[in-house]
């Protein structure tokens, strides 16, 4: 054995540190901004970039890429260099991952705001970003798993399983969700459209929320609780049942998202049966969070850094309980499309997120700079401020979310709309949207105060070396247990077995599935009395593993895969069969597609969606619930998540040309009361036609049956329908040249809802839907 | 025997598959945790612990 001194890379720590507060900051302004654009539509102040649906985008992404992200990256780094007693191993790479990510955060930061966006929550970075985006995430992958390769402790803590999974899962995700054909240098269409990319898209969303905002915070609650708290974790065992079970579970969960939709009901069943589950491993996490305080209670009292972790933990507690709540079929046909999910977003990110992140930066700054935090007291100002402003922030979001679930699904005893006038319910919750604005502003505040103190903090102290002594032996040891010998084992073998001859007893017919039951048995006595011969064997193949990454991420990646498979796999099939009596999605010509294009710009699903459920709310004041095949054709589609105006699948048609122009101009003309912001722009603004011609093409490869076209067909047709769509406007007085951008998206509203008649259901076999695959 | 299988019953197939697969990887290594010995978790559990010197 040597004795060998490690000196900790906490450059990069030190920096990512910074910038999480720096783009918290950024994000909760950019919060509060939109939030009073709700309250007061003269927020928007006619302006494109400063628009809602261009900055809720921008929101989004700088709370959970740039604040949380930043915020994740620094505990990883600082955590995993602790507990695998290494260096990272690369400080090139450190660097990059770091500048790299701010460079996205920037790009992000600009192009978001100017309408460049793919039209998908959470996914809305455009395509040079997302290979930015993979790129970047690949160089923090490498540089982990190769410090875990050099590492100088053998056993894996939990806290590294959970970065683990963070980071094969969240790149499975964001590539998968990501998968488009570019049409230009700015813009690209999903590969998947309709339901599919409804349901690939909350698969991601989902697990963005378990796999970015969760599971890396997770690792750092077991990390860094029982730091401040100078006692172990409360139960070891149960951090890796709470790992396993979480990670098994959370990935069938996203189907939720969709209840009541048109989804297939199995899926929302599944969707549904696996969020109930969640709890159970959720509160075994936060239980043992909280049990790590046990003996150590009145070190709430004085220490700031507890006070975060501890509330921050609860809060973990509150929303995972409430989210399975939502995802309960009749529940979420209230709290869908409410204020309500965002009260319960921001429970996670501000409760949850934020309070860890806080909790972090009061224990990590003072030790990365080798000084003592500036005031103790003003970290207490900040908990108590953020506390009440998330109270506020959730209350007022659970009433105002619950009264616009009862009210618009409110029916009179003679069967009709109780609240048939949707502006009405917009009015009615309009004190809560103040109160929401109050309570985000007292979160910013905290935000500031926080920042002023880690600077004063930083100001009187320089960075620290931070060093280890550590006992090595003279031959480096070997990684305890090879990928093959991971999985050829017999824990592992009689597993598979048993699974595979219950799916042979299950699914086989006759002969095949009587021998399946009897080797079932048979397996299962044979691998009970081979554990009770040499048990001891199967407790050191476990024992291994805990010190084998490579067989530990493999088994961890099967888990998320098997789940992932599940949902995306069976919906590619899902059109091929649509019924004989649904009716087709009719194909958008030149214009509509422009307008659609135009739509997603403007970031307009962030406030109405296009899917009316199958609630008798839903179907009496939008019309008959959405079919799947009525967005076939949808790249992406638009079912959206959030009603603050009404539903629009079925709008085409409902008034006139002259209706939707006045509207455009200024909502409140045509509907008194509305807080949807005015869109100027677009009576200025030429509808981009020439690019249309690869967008068709695109689209044309993805099996929409587009008739081939030159770029003058193309234009040609565009000038026919928006000279019809000018000529009606003409008729009340309105002159306006055909190119403008409203005559597009005009075209575009007043198609919505259009489709082509079932065709005759005389042939039970014959195709009712065109394949995707057979259009090309 | 599958080409006669509907496409519902394809769905609830790859489900069960999926789920089996996923439960075998989850009771294989909850199992295997809850037998883990005691020095290892002790060990474990104490990891984050240790500290450093700063200078």
């Amino acid at each position: 054995m040597k004795t060998k001194t490690i000196e900790y890379n906490d450059g990069v720590v030190r920096q990512f540190l910074i910038a999480s507060v720096f783009w918290g900051i950024v994000a909760m302004l950019v919060g509060v901004l939109i939030a009073s654009q709700l309250a007061f539509h003269v927020l928007n102040f006619d302006t494109s970039w400063l628009t809602f649906g261009r900055l809720r985008p921008l929101h989004t992404n700088a709370a959970i890429f740039a604040f949380v992200g930043n915020m994740i990256f620094a505990g990883i780094y600082h955590s995993t260099q602790r507990l695998v007693r290494a260096r990272l191993a690369s400080d090139f790479l450190s660097q990059l991952h770091f500048w790299g990510w701010q460079l996205i955060i920037v790009g992000a930061a600009i192009t978001l705001p100017l309408g460049f966006t793919r039209g998908k929550e959470y996914a809305e970075l455009i395509w040079p970003i997302n290979i930015a985006v993979v790129l970047i995430w690949v160089v923090f992958a490498i540089n982990f798993f190769w410090t875990l390769a050099v590492r100088n402790e053998k056993s894996l803590y939990v806290a590294i399983w959970f970065y683990i999974a963070t980071i094969i899962t969240v790149a499975m995700l964001y590539i998968t969700n990501h998968l488009q054909i570019p049409t230009s240098l700015l813009h690209s269409y999903p590969i998947f459209g309709g339901v599919q990319d409804a349901l690939v898209q909350w698969w991601y969303g989902h697990n963005a929320v378990a796999f970015f905002l969760t599971t890396p915070v997770l690792g750092i609650m077991y990390y860094y609780m029982p730091k401040a708290a100078e006692r172990p974790i409360y139960s070891y065992r149960l951090s890796v049942v709470h790992f396993w079970s979480l990670v098994f579970i959370y990935i069938w969960a996203g189907p939720h998202h969709l209840l009541n939709t048109a989804l297939p009901e199995w899926l929302q069943t599944l969707g549904m049966i696996f969020s109930l589950m969640l709890w159970a491993p959720s509160w075994g996490g936060m239980l043992n969070g909280l049990l790590t305080l046990r003996g150590a209670w009145n070190k709430l009292r004085t220490d700031p850094v507890l006070k975060f972790l501890a509330a921050g933990v609860t809060f973990y507690g509150m929303s995972t309980f409430e989210g399975p709540l939502m995802a309960i079929r009749s529940v979420n046909a209230v709290s869908h499309y409410t204020d309500w999910t965002i009260g319960h977003v921001h429970s996670g990110t501000l409760g949850w997120n934020s309070f860890m992140a806080a909790g972090m930066f009061y224990w990590l700054t003072p030790r990365l700079w080798n000084t003592k935090l500036y005031s103790t007291k003003l970290a207490d100002i900040h908990f108590w401020i953020g506390m009440v402003g998330i109270l506020l922030y959730i209350a007022s979001m659970w009433v105002s979310g619950i009264t616009q679930g009862l009210m618009l699904n409110a029916v009179t005893p003679d069967g009709t709309l109780a609240y048939p006038n949707f502006l009405e319910v917009v009015n009615s919750v309009r004190p809560m949207l103040h109160a929401r604005i109050l309570g985000g502003a007292l979160f910013l505040l905290g935000m500031i105060l926080m920042a002023y103190n880690l600077f004063r903090t930083i100001r009187s102290g320089k960075p620290a070396t931070a060093t280890v002594e550590i006992q090595v032996p003279d031959v480096p040891a070997k990684e305890g247990m090879s990928l093959i010998a991971g999985f050829l084992n017999p824990p592992v073998v009689y597993s598979f077995l048993l699974v595979l001859f219950s799916c042979g007893w299950g699914f086989a017919q006759g002969m095949v599935s009587a021998v399946s039951l009897v080797l079932l048995v048979e397996t299962a006595l044979v691998a009970m009395i081979h554990l009770g011969l040499s048990g001891k064997k199967w407790n050191d193949w476990y024992e291994k593993l805990l010190e084998s990454w490579l067989p530990f991420t493999v088994l961890t990646l099967l888990a998320v895969v098997a789940g992932g498979m599940i949902q995306i796999l069976p919906t590619v099939f899902v059109k091929q069969n649509p019924g004989a009596d649904a009716p087709l999605q009719k194909v958008y010509t030149p214009l509509e597609l422009a307008g659609r294009d135009i739509y997603i710009r403007e970031g307009c699903y962030n406030c109405h969606s296009q899917m009316i459920r199958g609630l008798v709310g839903d179907v009496l004041r939008y019309g008959k619930s959405g079919r799947l095949t009525e967005s076939i054709y949808d790249f992406p589609y638009q079912w959206g998540s959030k009603r603050t105006g009404p539903d629009i699948q079925r709008v085409g048609g409902k008034y006139p040309n002259i209706w939707h122009f006045q509207h455009m101009m200024d909502p409140r003309s045509t509907s008194i009361g509305s807080v949807m912001p005015n869109y100027p722009w677009l009576y200025k603004q030429v509808t981009d036609i020439p690019a249309l011609s690869s967008k068709i093409r695109v689209l044309t490869g993805y099996g929409v049956p587009y008739p081939p076209r030159s770029p003058d067909a193309i234009r040609q047709a565009c000038i026919e329908q928006a000279q019809g769509i000018t000529g009606d406007l003409a008729k009340n007085g309105i002159k306006i040249a055909p190119d403008k951008e409203i005559i597009a998206v005009i075209a575009y509203l007043q198609q919505l809802g259009k489709y082509d008649a079932p065709p005759p259901a005389t042939d039970p076999a014959a195709p009712t839907a065109p394949k995707q695959a057979s259009a090309n | 025997m599958f080409h006669q299988v509907e496409f519902a019953n394809w769905s609830a197939l790859v489900t069960v598959i999926a789920f089996a697969v996923s439960f075998c990887v989850f009771l294989t290594v909850v199992v295997g945790a809850l037998r883990c010995s005691n020095e290892k978790v002790r060990h474990l559990a104490e990891l984050p612990l240790e500290e450093e010197k700063r200078s």
